[in-house]
């Protein structure tokens, strides 16, 4: 097997459609034209291109008192409240801890219109691998929320090293892992420990006393004094939103570190001195390798045998070390290899994979007629992926999701008798329209497939075995039986032979603007469309 | 409820340790004879494992009147003030906030099994959460977790075929989104996951399709297969939980989440359904910081944790006498890991190593087994609770004496070590505990040593296992691991390699399991 051998492979849109939906969330087939047209290298230099960062997000809730408006006194309707004060000046403070949720929500909304906005770029994916990387669980304070991304946005594409260093003193991290609350009279451990364990080296088996292969207790100790002194400042002050290091805090003189990082000795040096160690601890090859463990099973499969270790692994973990932790190159070689072409396409879709692969994936687009309306359509997704146990901002512990490090289920932990009827109904509303009660609140989900311009793009349309054969291609990963072809010709033309579907269709492309023509082959094919995105095959990509 | 007072008696035993012969408190032997019991048929045993998420604060939770001043000295930040705990039998003590607890104990339904770990605690919750459902060693690393490996001895087909006329109920539920590792099988999960009873959900069955021999035909087939017994199992849950009911007046006034689960439990059992074991999760226990409130010890996040649990299960427990199905349940508490003995100054406590585990049921018997934990005021900031019994062994006892299963089974797929505890009354266990106590005379002279020192004891024909463990659960020598016959017996241990410090002498045998301090000067 190449392994990661450059892909000489057929480029058809089966190979760019999995290329695309590994790196965009629910590519659309305009996409997925474009990259076949481009070619695979032109589409991969595209996926990686830096993009600037986005404009912030902005006040979505109309001015006013009344039950559906909210004053905020940083913000009008329309403008970014980043500039406002993160505590607004407002009385009584439940109506401030209105202002203060409203703006969460409005970022919540924001991420998800990125990645709706997002062209050929696996920028959005990146941002999401990361904040599945470095948790974080502040929710009171949006500024804190979007400060926090924006460090995992700006390297999104960038250097591992630099993030890890950035993301150590941000304030929402320094709070979730009790940073803020590690002192030289009281050292607090939580974070050297999860610094170890799940955002650089890993914790390897248990080899000795307290001696996890990579580290020992006494590294988490030691490095727990390394970080003393951090601490955020109360939110009424101005800088609040900044990691603070108060000398007074911190413990001083030299740190001691196990044999696993070659005896290193971090000696005092105030507020650089995390850095310092961040360094000695990515000075051990196992940091890349634990990376791209990680990248791997984000982006291709869970699995990780013996044989991709040696052969794919380990290669690319030499590439982010020889790029000083740069992970960017490494993922062109992987997305441009034999083995990621190869390899059979089998990864559980993640809620936000599959809640973006039934609406963008299906041209469905946030509606334009106001930004109210525009964050509306993008929160419901949110809340979709929420109650689909992919909360954004709202991990379930520090580790992260589940699919993506628990053995042996991974991916399959997305899917349960609970989920997946869940799962079902989300994507039958984006065809169909519904109602949808999700943790208390009611979603009206409006803005629904245009089935009727989708099957007007497949030539040969008037052919019910040719349409349904192109939207399993596109829809799925690999093609359908014919009696799965049979059976969603019984939902699209019930007990009617082929050409009955032929002469209504091709009386309604005969004239077009005919509404009960139009009406008659839509609602047709919204109940073929409805029952494609409940198959099992949509479940996979 | 009136709160007893706590009395205190002066912290003594240290001193005494170190020259005179120790007699240690024994518990009953248990012997393994009886019929196979088939896990799904005549046994209509459940099961309720309570998992507290986090790692919880066995310190906090039940306190003995000796350790008090003790405790004082290391964790004076955090500890809830002696006259508000509750005495709730001989010195021992519960938080405050636990008056569900000892509602139970009272009515002598409620077991404390004390110090219950593993020999070389992993501090990582990921980590320790897998070996406590898993029930791997801790350097051993499986991939079915300790339920699902049971059912896979009579049902290694599941999920193909099922459910099916003998089995027609679901073999475990997860009360919440997400299944738990706990019932991991060979092949696929033995638990659904449940929100709402009444509303189990249905799906489209999409099946139809190639099922390639690859990982993509994994994935389809697992889909489809959910799909199928989503369908399948979804009307038994509805109409268990429409023919079930809850008569505890006791739910009324708990709104917590954790109270909504078990509550569904009760329904589903007294409707009927024969789901085996029921897991429930509550989540929170990682109390770094901000554990208790500042000048307020006995409130806080952890008092509400407790107390969210304790009158949870209390209610629970109330109301499954009333259905007149108590006789059938019996519940466990379980966490990851027990937190350090010294407080940190953010008013909070980090990961340490063992902890008390919480049973509760008719069937249970009411007791403290095990000893409580000795707090020496000289204890390092990253020193535990040392364990005194494996909870592979509490596991084992939960399959051999309560779900029908054999020891030889649960040695072979549990732990190889296992030696069952007299977690049952004898009147409801399914094998029955010889009510006889055996004594274990041991001496450690010299203690503290430079050296070496010498452990005298007299054997009781039985295999007997002698490990040194350190401050935070790793074992650091093994002494003996071998039968001692009914005499005499002198070992010596050789510290004189090791660094200064406390060490704990961890001795564990059919009749009795203690773990002993051992000072190296």
């Amino acid at each position: 097997m190449p392994y990661l051998d450059p892909y000489s492979g057929p480029w058809t849109e089966t190979e760019a459609r999995h290329l695309l939906r590994r790196t965009v969330f629910g590519p659309s087939q305009s996409m997925v034209e474009t990259a076949v047209a481009q070619g695979l290298s032109a589409t991969i230099t595209e996926l990686f291109q830096n993009v600037p960062l986005p404009d912030p997000p902005v006040k979505s809730i109309p001015d006013g008192t009344g039950t559906f408006e909210l004053n905020d006194p940083g913000a009008l309707y329309g403008e970014t409240w980043i500039n406002a004060d993160p505590f607004p000046n407002v009385n009584p403070p439940m109506l401030r801890n209105r202002v203060l949720r409203s703006r969460s929500k409005s970022l919540y909304s924001w991420t998800f219109l990125q990645m709706h906005y997002s062209g050929i770029s696996i920028w959005q994916k990146m941002f999401l691998f990361w904040h599945d990387h470095f948790v974080t669980g502040d929710n009171t304070i949006a500024h804190r929320e979007y400060f926090y991304q924006n460090v995992l946005r700006t390297h999104a594409l960038g250097n591992f090293k630099q993030l890890t260093i950035d993301i150590t003193t941000d304030t929402a991290m320094l709070l979730y892992l009790s940073g803020a609350e590690n002192t030289n009279q009281a050292p607090n451990e939580n974070y050297s420990r999860e610094l170890l364990e799940l955002f650089t080296i890993g914790k390897g088996d248990l080899i000795g006393p307290g001696d996890y292969s990579n580290y020992t207790e006494d590294d988490v100790v030691e490095m727990a004094k390394v970080l003393t002194g951090w601490t955020v400042s109360p939110i009424q002050q101005p800088d609040t939103l900044i990691g603070i290091f108060n000398a007074n805090r911190h413990t001083g003189g030299d740190k001691y570190l196990s044999y696993h990082f070659d005896n290193a000795v971090i000696s005092e040096n105030g507020d650089q001195e995390y850095i310092d160690l961040i360094n000695v601890i990515f000075q051990q090859d196992e940091c890349s390798r634990f990376i791209m463990r990680k990248l791997y099973r984000w982006f291709v499969n869970y699995e990780i045998t013996a044989d991709i270790e040696t052969n794919i692994i380990e290669p690319l973990a030499a590439i982010i070390r020889s790029n000083n932790y740069d992970v960017t190159p490494a993922l062109e070689v992987l997305f441009a290899s034999d083995h990621f072409f190869q390899s059979t396409a089998c990864m559980i879709k993640s809620p936000v994979d599959l809640i973006f692969s039934a609406s963008r994936g299906l041209n469905i687009t946030p509606p334009e007629s106001s930004i109210e309306d525009e964050y509306d359509h993008a929160y419901t997704h949110y809340a979709m992926c929420s109650e689909l146990e992919q909360a954004l901002y709202y991990h379930p512990n520090v580790a992260g999701w589940q699919a993506y490090y628990q053995e042996p289920q991974f991916h399959q932990l997305w899917i349960n008798n609970l989920l997946l009827p869940k799962r079902h109904d989300y994507a039958q509303a984006m065809v169909e329209g519904a109602t949808l009660s999700i943790d208390e609140e009611n979603y009206q989900v409006t803005d629904l497939v245009p089935v009727l311009e989708i099957a007007d793009s497949i030539s040969g349309a008037f052919d019910p075995n040719t349409l349904i054969s192109v939207l399993a291609e596109r829809m799925f990963n690999y093609p359908i039986s014919q009696s799965q072809i049979d059976a969603l010709k019984e939902v699209l033309i019930p007990g009617l032979p082929d050409f009955e579907w032929s002469v209504e269709y091709g009386n309604y492309l005969a004239d077009p603007t005919n509404t009960s023509l139009a009406t008659s082959v839509e609602n047709k094919l919204r109940s073929l469309f409805s029952v494609m995105v409940r198959m099992s095959e949509f479940q996979i990509m | 409820m009136p709160k007893k007072t706590f009395t205190r008696r002066d912290f003594m035993k240290l001193s005494s340790m170190a020259t005179l012969p120790l007699t240690l408190g024994g518990f009953p032997l248990a012997t393994h004879s009886k019929p196979r019991m088939p896990f799904d048929t005549e046994n209509d045993k459940i099961l309720v494992l309570v998992q507290l998420q986090g790692g919880n604060d066995g310190l906090s939770t039940v306190f003995h009147a000796d350790q008090y001043a003790n405790l004082a000295a290391v964790r004076n930040n955090i500890l809830v003030p002696e006259s508000s705990i509750i005495n709730f039998t001989g010195d021992y003590g519960f938080h405050p906030v636990l008056t569900g607890f000892q509602d139970i104990w009272d009515n002598g339904n409620f077991g404390i099994v004390q110090n219950v770990g593993y020999p070389n605690q992993n501090r990582s919750h990921f980590r320790s959460s897998d070996i406590w459902h898993t029930a791997s060693a801790a350097d051993e690393y499986l991939t079915t977790g300790w339920i699902g490996r049971f059912y896979d001895i009579e049902y290694s087909s599941y999920p193909n075929g099922f459910p099916n006329g003998a089995n027609p109920h679901p073999f475990a539920l997860t009360m919440g989104n997400i299944i738990s590792e706990t019932c991991q099988g060979v092949n696929a999960n033995y638990s659904l996951a449940l929100s709402d009873p009444f509303n189990p959900g249905s799906v489209l069955i999409g099946a139809g399709g190639n099922i390639p021999a690859d990982c993509y035909g994994t994935a389809l087939s697992f889909v489809n297969d959910t799909a199928e017994q989503t369908n399948a199992y979804s009307s038994v849950i509805s109409s268990a939980a429409g023919a079930g009911n809850n008569l505890s007046s006791k739910w009324a006034s708990l709104e917590t989440e954790l109270a909504e689960k078990l509550k569904n439990v009760a329904r589903l059992i007294s409707g009927g359904l024969k789901t085996k074991v029921y897991i429930v999760q509550i989540g929170g226990f990682d109390t770094h910081d901000n554990q208790v409130i500042d000048g307020a010890t006995e409130t806080g996040i952890h008092a509400e944790l407790l107390q969210e649990l304790s009158d949870a299960i209390c209610a629970f427990q109330d109301d499954l006498e009333l259905l007149g199905v108590d006789d059938r349940v019996v519940g466990m508490t379980y966490s990851e890991f027990g937190r350090r003995i010294r407080s940190n100054a953010a008013l909070g406590t980090d990961h340490g190593t063992a902890a008390p585990l919480f049973l509760f049921g008719s069937c249970i018997e009411n007791q403290i087994l095990g000893d409580h934990p000795e707090i020496d005021t000289a204890v390092g900031v990253e020193d535990g609770v040392p364990m005194q019994f494996d909870f592979r062994n509490v596991y084992g006892t939960m399959l051999t004496h309560w779900l029908g299963a054999d020891e030889s089974e649960v040695q072979t797929h549990i732990y190889p070590d296992f030696e069952a505890l007299p977690l049952f009354k004898p009147s409801c266990a399914l094998v029955t505990n010889t009510p006889e106590t055996e004594e274990f005379e041991v001496s450690l002279y010299p203690n503290p040593t430079a050296d070496v020192t010498t452990l005298t004891f007299t054997g009781n024909e039985e295999r007997t296992r002698i490990r040194l463990f350190d401050t935070i659960g790793s074992v650091i020598q093994e002494i003996a691991n071998k039968p001692f016959s009914n005499t005499e017996h002198k070992l010596t241990i050789d510290l004189s390699d090791l660094a200064s410090g406390i060490y704990y002498l961890h001795v564990e045998a059919k009749s009795n399991s203690f773990t002993k301090k051992l000072i190296r000067r």
